[in-house]
Formats: C-alpha cells, sequence, structure tokens
C-alpha cells in the first residue's frame, strides 16, 4: 500500500478526525477573540494565533508521541506525517492572521515553524513515553504532557535563553530555538529509520 | 644679532597665534528673537560661522520630566561653509523642556557649545517693538503680554519663525523692515500695528491698507492694523491672531486617521470557519485525493488571504494640510497622520514635530522617530505661507484651485453645494443643519462668515476679509 492510501487510512481514524477539528476550533476561536474591532483598531490576532497554534500544536504532538512510545515502526511514521499535516493545513489561518497583523516576525520564519514544532515535539513525546514505560509510569501521560510543556517554559525562563519554549518562539525568531528544533527532528528521523532498517534485518 | 633672533621669534610667536584664532573661528548662535525662546513654537534659529571649515550643528531638547525620564528631541545641521562668514537660519519646534542645549563640532573637535537656562522658559508668545524707543509701547501691551525689541534686519521672511509671535509694533522710529517681513508677520498670524504717522521711508507699509478705509485687513491668519499712537492698546486688544493650535487639534486628533483597510470580524471567523469545514470534509470523505485537495485549497486560501488582508505598505501616511487664508495670502500647515505597522524607527522626508511628546530628531534627510507596533502618530510641518484656493472675493465664495472644493460651509448660512475649479458663487442660507463630521470641533472655533472646504487633502479654512475681530 502506497504512503499516501496509508496516511489517509490513518487520518479517516476517530481520534485523529476530533484532534484535527479540535485544533482547528482552537485557532478559530482565538481568531475571533482577537480580531480587531472598529473600535480597537490595532490587530494583534496573528499573536493570539500563534500562541494558540504553540499550545495545542504542542500538546498534540507530545501526547501522540508520549502514547505511542510503544507502538509499532508503521503507526510511529503515520502520525509523524500526520502531525506535519495538521500543521501544514492551519497555516492559511496564520497566514490571514500575519497578514492583517503585519508583525515584525519574518515570514520566513513564520511559515516552517508550526511543521518542525509538531515534529520536535512528537520526537519529544516520544522520548517522553520510552521512559514513563521504562519507569512503568505510563498512566501519567495526561498529566506528563501538559507538565513538560510547562517546565520546557519554566526552564527558558530560568536561563534566560529561548531553547525549548515554543510559545516565545512562535512570535519572535530565535535561533537556539530552531537549532533545537532541528536537533529534535533530525534525531526523530534518524530513529524511525533505525527501527526500519532493523526490522528489515 | 640677538636682537634679530628675538625679532624672529616673537613673528613666529604672533603668526602662530594669528593661525591659532582664525582656525577656531567664531561661532554665534542665537535662538528665538534675540533669544527670546517661545515654548509650544516655532522658534527662529541662526547660526553664524566665522573662518571654519564645515561644521557640525547638533540641539538637544529634553522633553522629559522627573516622572517620565529623558524624552530627546535632536536637531541636526550640517553646515557647509567655505572660509569667510556663513549663516545658517532654520526654525525649530521647541516644546516645554526641561534642558536645552547645543553644540558645534568640526570633526572631532567641539568649537561651541551652550545651554539655555530651563528658569527662561516661557510660553508666552512674544510682542516685538520695532521702535527706537519701544519702552513708549509697553503701557499698550495687554496684560501678561512678552515684549521684544527687535530691529529691522531681524525680522525673517519666513512663516515659521511668527509662530510665537502674537503682535508686532512699528512706529517708524527705527529703521524701515522689508515688506515682505510685514506681510509674513501678519500672514502667520500676528497682529501687526502701523503706528501713525509713519515717515516716508515706511510708506509701502501703508499701502498694504489702501484698500481698507478702516484702518485695518486681515492678512492670512494675522491682521495688519493701522492706528494713532493712542489707539496702539485698542489695537491690539481688538485684534488677535487665527487660533491655529486649537484649530489643528480640533481639526486632527479627533479621526481615527491613517488606519489600514479591514475586514469585520465576522467575515473572518465566517470565512476561516468555512475553510476548517472544507477541510475536515475533505480528510474524511474525499478518499485518496482527500489530502492534495486540502493542502490545494489551504494554499488558495493562503494566497486570497495575503492578497486581500496584506496593507500595501508597513508604513501608512495620510497627508493632510490645514490652509488658512484671508485678503487673498494664507497661511499652510502640513501635518501628517503616521502609522507604523510592525513599528521600528521610521524615517519621514520632511521636517515636522510630533504633536505628541515622544522622542525623536530632526535630520537633513528628515523626521525620524521610533514607534510601536501600529502606534499611530500626528506630525505637524513648518507653517508656511501659500495662497489660499477658497477665498472670499467681495460676497462671493471663489475656487481659485484646480480641484473640486466639498463639504463647503459657511458659518452662519450652512453647507453649501461644492464648488468647481475657477467658480464663484454667492453663498445663500441653507435649510441643512447637519454639518459634516470630517471638520470635527473646528467650526466652533472659527468667526461668523468663515467659509470652509476641502478637497479630501487639503483643508481650507477662508477667514472673513474686514469686519472687526471676533475671535
Amino acid at each position: 500500500m502506497n504512503p499516501l492510501r496509508q496516511l489517509v487510512q490513518r487520518i479517516v481514524l476517530p481520534d485523529a478526525q476530533q484532534y484535527l477539528t479540535l485544533y482547528l476550533i482552537a485557532l478559530l476561536f482565538a481568531l475571533m477573540a482577537s480580531w480587531p474591532t472598529a473600535a480597537a483598531p490595532v490587530n494583534d490576532a496573528w499573536f493570539a494565533l500563534a500562541y494558540a497554534r504553540a499550545a495545542a500544536l504542542g500538546l498534540l504532538s507530545l501526547g501522540y508521541g508520549a502514547t505511542l512510545a510503544a507502538a509499532d515502526r508503521r503507526e510511529q511514521r503515520l502520525v509523524a506525517a500526520m502531525l506535519a499535516l495538521f500543521a501544514l493545513l492551519a497555516l492559511p489561518l496564520e497566514i490571514a492572521a500575519y497578514a492583517a497583523s503585519y508583525p515584525a516576525t519574518a515570514l520566513s520564519w513564520v511559515l516552517p515553524l508550526p511543521a518542525l514544532t509538531a515534529l520536535a515535539m512528537y520526537a519529544l513525546g516520544l522520548l517522553l513515553g520510552k521512559v514513563l514505560l521504562a519507569i512503568r509510569l505510563h498512566p501519567l501521560i495526561p498529566i506528563v504532557v501538559p507538565a513538560a510543556l510547562a517546565g520546557m517554559v519554566a526552564l527558558d525562563m530560568t536561563i534566560g535563553v529561548n531553547l525549548l519554549n515554543p510559545f516565545t518562539a512562535a512570535v519572535r525568531v530565535s535561533w537556539p530555538h530552531l537549532t533545537m528544533l532541528l536537533l529534535a527532528v533530525l534525531t526523530l528521523f534518524v530513529f524511525l529509520s533505525q527501527r526500519i532498517q532493523k526490522e528489515a534485518v | 644679532m640677538f636682537k634679530g633672533a628675538v625679532r624672529l621669534l616673537l613673528t613666529i610667536v604672533v603668526l602662530c597665534g594669528w593661525g591659532a584664532a582664525a582656525q577656531t573661528g567664531e561661532i554665534e548662535f542665537e535662538l528665538g528673537f534675540r533669544s527670546a525662546v517661545v515654548e509650544n513654537a516655532w522658534n527662529p534659529l541662526r547660526l553664524v560661522v566665522r573662518d571654519l571649515p564645515t561644521v557640525e550643528f547638533e540641539l538637544r531638547v529634553d522633553q522629559g520630566t522627573l516622572r517620565s525620564g529623558s524624552i530627546p528631541l535632536t536637531y541636526f545641521a550640517r553646515v557647509d561653509t567655505s572660509r569667510g562668514i556663513t549663516v545658517f537660519e532654520d526654525e525649530l519646534f521647541i516644546p516645554p523642556w526641561s534642558s536645552l542645549s547645543w553644540t558645534v563640532r568640526t570633526g572631532a573637535r567641539t568649537v561651541a557649545s551652550g545651554t539655555i537656562d530651563p528658569r527662561l522658559r516661557d510660553e508666552r508668545p512674544l510682542s516685538l517693538l520695532l521702535s527706537a524707543t519701544p519702552g513708549r509701547w509697553l503701557a499698550s501691551l495687554p496684560a501678561g503680554a512678552r515684549p521684544q525689541e527687535v530691529a529691522a534686519g531681524e525680522l525673517s521672511e519666513r512663516a515659521a519663525a511668527y509662530s510665537g509671535v502674537a503682535a508686532l509694533i512699528i512706529d517708524g522710529s527705527a529703521s524701515a523692515p522689508t515688506l515682505e517681513s510685514i506681510v509674513t508677520a501678519a500672514a502667520a498670524g500676528a497682529v501687526v500695528v502701523l503706528v501713525e504717522p509713519l515717515p516716508t521711508s515706511h510708506a509701502a507699509l501703508l499701502e498694504l491698507l489702501t484698500a481698507s478705509p478702516g484702518g485695518y485687513e486681515r492678512l492670512g491668519a494675522g491682521w495688519i492694523v493701522s492706528t494713532p499712537a493712542e489707539g496702539v492698546s485698542q489695537a491690539l486688544s481688538g485684534h488677535s491672531g487665527f487660533p491655529l493650535e486649537e484649530s489643528l487639534r480640533a481639526l486632527l486628533t479627533g479621526e481615527e486617521r491613517a488606519a489600514p483597510p479591514a475586514l469585520s470580524r465576522l467575515t473572518v471567523v465566517a470565512a476561516a470557519a468555512l475553510y476548517a469545514l472544507v477541510v475536515v470534509l475533505l480528510l474524511r470523505f474525499g478518499g485518496d485525493a482527500g489530502i492534495p485537495s486540502a493542502l490545494l485549497v489551504g494554499i488558495m486560501t493562503a494566497t486570497a488571504s495575503w492578497l486581500l488582508l496584506r496593507p500595501d505598505r508597513p508604513v501608512i501616511e495620510q497627508p493632510r494640510t490645514v490652509v488658512v487664508s484671508a485678503g487673498g495670502l494664507g497661511l499652510a500647515v502640513p501635518t501628517l497622520a503616521l502609522r507604523s505597522l510592525p513599528g521600528g524607527e521610521t524615517l519621514v522626508g520632511q521636517q515636522m514635530r510630533s504633536a505628541e511628546v515622544l522622542p525623536y530628531s530632526l535630520q537633513g534627510d528628515g523626521t525620524r522617530l521610533t514607534l510601536g507596533r501600529w502606534q499611530r502618530e500626528l506630525l505637524v510641518g513648518q507653517p508656511e505661507l501659500a495662497l489660499g484656493e477658497l477665498a472670499w472675493s467681495g460676497e462671493r465664495l471663489t475656487n481659485l484651485g484646480e480641484r473640486v472644493l466639498r463639504d463647503v460651509i459657511v458659518l452662519g448660512l450652512g453647507p453649501q453645494p461644492p464648488l468647481r475649479p475657477g467658480t464663484e458663487r454667492r453663498p445663500v442660507a441653507s435649510e441643512e443643519t447637519s454639518l459634516p463630521p470630517i471638520y470635527g470641533e473646528l467650526l466652533a472655533l472659527l468667526p461668523a462668515g468663515t467659509a470652509v472646504a476641502n478637497d479630501g487633502q487639503h483643508f481650507f479654512v477662508a477667514l472673513p476679509a474686514g469686519m472687526e475681530d471676533t475671535l
């Protein structure tokens, strides 16, 4: 079966449909709450949308990664592709808000960031799931995932450098954060391809 | 032999001393008429450079207070000069300030500098006295007036210099000023009082009033009044210049200007919801084509929203010029509503002042200021002489310009039809009572008989020519 058909079959599953719908509704809600009215003409809609995207995509990707730590290779690959697709499909909403808000943040930063964030958080989620499995605390995933996101924010605030915090990076170019994202995505690809070779052998 | 050596040494010392003096040169700096600075007004600035190469002049004004901290306004000018005397003149708006200092440099060397004592701050406009016996007129000035003696040669021919001048009294005992400087002073909003009888050297000034049998004439935003010595006090109390600052505030600050075009929240959210619904349905029921179709819809939506919502430029500028005229001459004040969408340093291509207290700098290439995201700022340029395109010709209103004037209102008669270029019309009482909101609170500041109109970018105020002041 070709990869596209596999992805289609994964996306039509109820969990994917529900999470995609929830993700888009979260963004719509942020857009509705922040779009300016005639009385307040300043358009800060993109900032609200970027924060909402960072939160929703971060939680979704971390959660999927943590829960699929013990899943087979095919499922992990398909979910990685599915999360990247979710990030891409929500981009038009962000571009619309970006166009009207005219932020100083470069568009070349905004365009690749959601997909990179989704894949990096997914990689981190897989690692988190492995650790929880190893110490037999897997049932704590619903608590550990948001705690991990909060921990990233707290760590960055403590060290004063934007390494892991997706909220700061959502609206401001951060080379340390980009480096961390690329490292995480690279690790994910290496991790998945190594498993493919092992299973092939 | 010994005497010869001493002479040679002395000659060398003298020559070296002369060389040093020539290199040091001489700087004369004056802000305001004879250093009388008027706060919240444009002040004449004069820099005389003698025997120096190109100099850089910098004036720093701190507009801040103990509470707000430093809010600098920096004025920078490069004065290109060859050997000899160079006179540099400009007008600079002086806001309320806590410190004011200036420096003249040539290369890395400071050749002159100075400060103005903050205790000399005064926002009262000046009453200029062009007289050999200025003390004679002090009793004629209204209470609280700020008299300042001037010479004819110190009277500028640029309207901005008279921004802080309420009156100019000329009694003919001093040398005669140029006709241009007197016309400029009156058009800029000063009440020019000619004390009769004037000597023949001043005859040209009286010709300004030949068409006015009453001895007074409104000119631009001010007046020219001719009166005997005992009538000076009455002439000053009976006439006053056009309230330019209040009018600008009334006309320009009420409206939310320089806002980018925007779609309503309902439209945007509805379109976004429709997009989300289409994407979810395509992925759920689109089969193999679902994902490519959803991505294609996404690309089309992103492109359309970009084209529809993206403002053309990051900085939106909306210029508007206010022209106040009477007697065939006008005072034009350029203004600019400015909004920077991304924020950051913004350069405006002309020297203007900020209507609000904020840091900015004036340089040869214009005005530089740092704005926050979507911050709107109102800038006001130097007032200058202009021809009023809307003018009274007897009892008829004339459009002397090349654009159709709309929203025509004559105070006391009401709204009038638009005035086409080159046409004139006698205004008639209108039954229409609703006034266009575009003028804000301006109309309440104007005397009866004033006509106002605009072409979208220029706002014209044609004051009634002859009547005694009712402002």
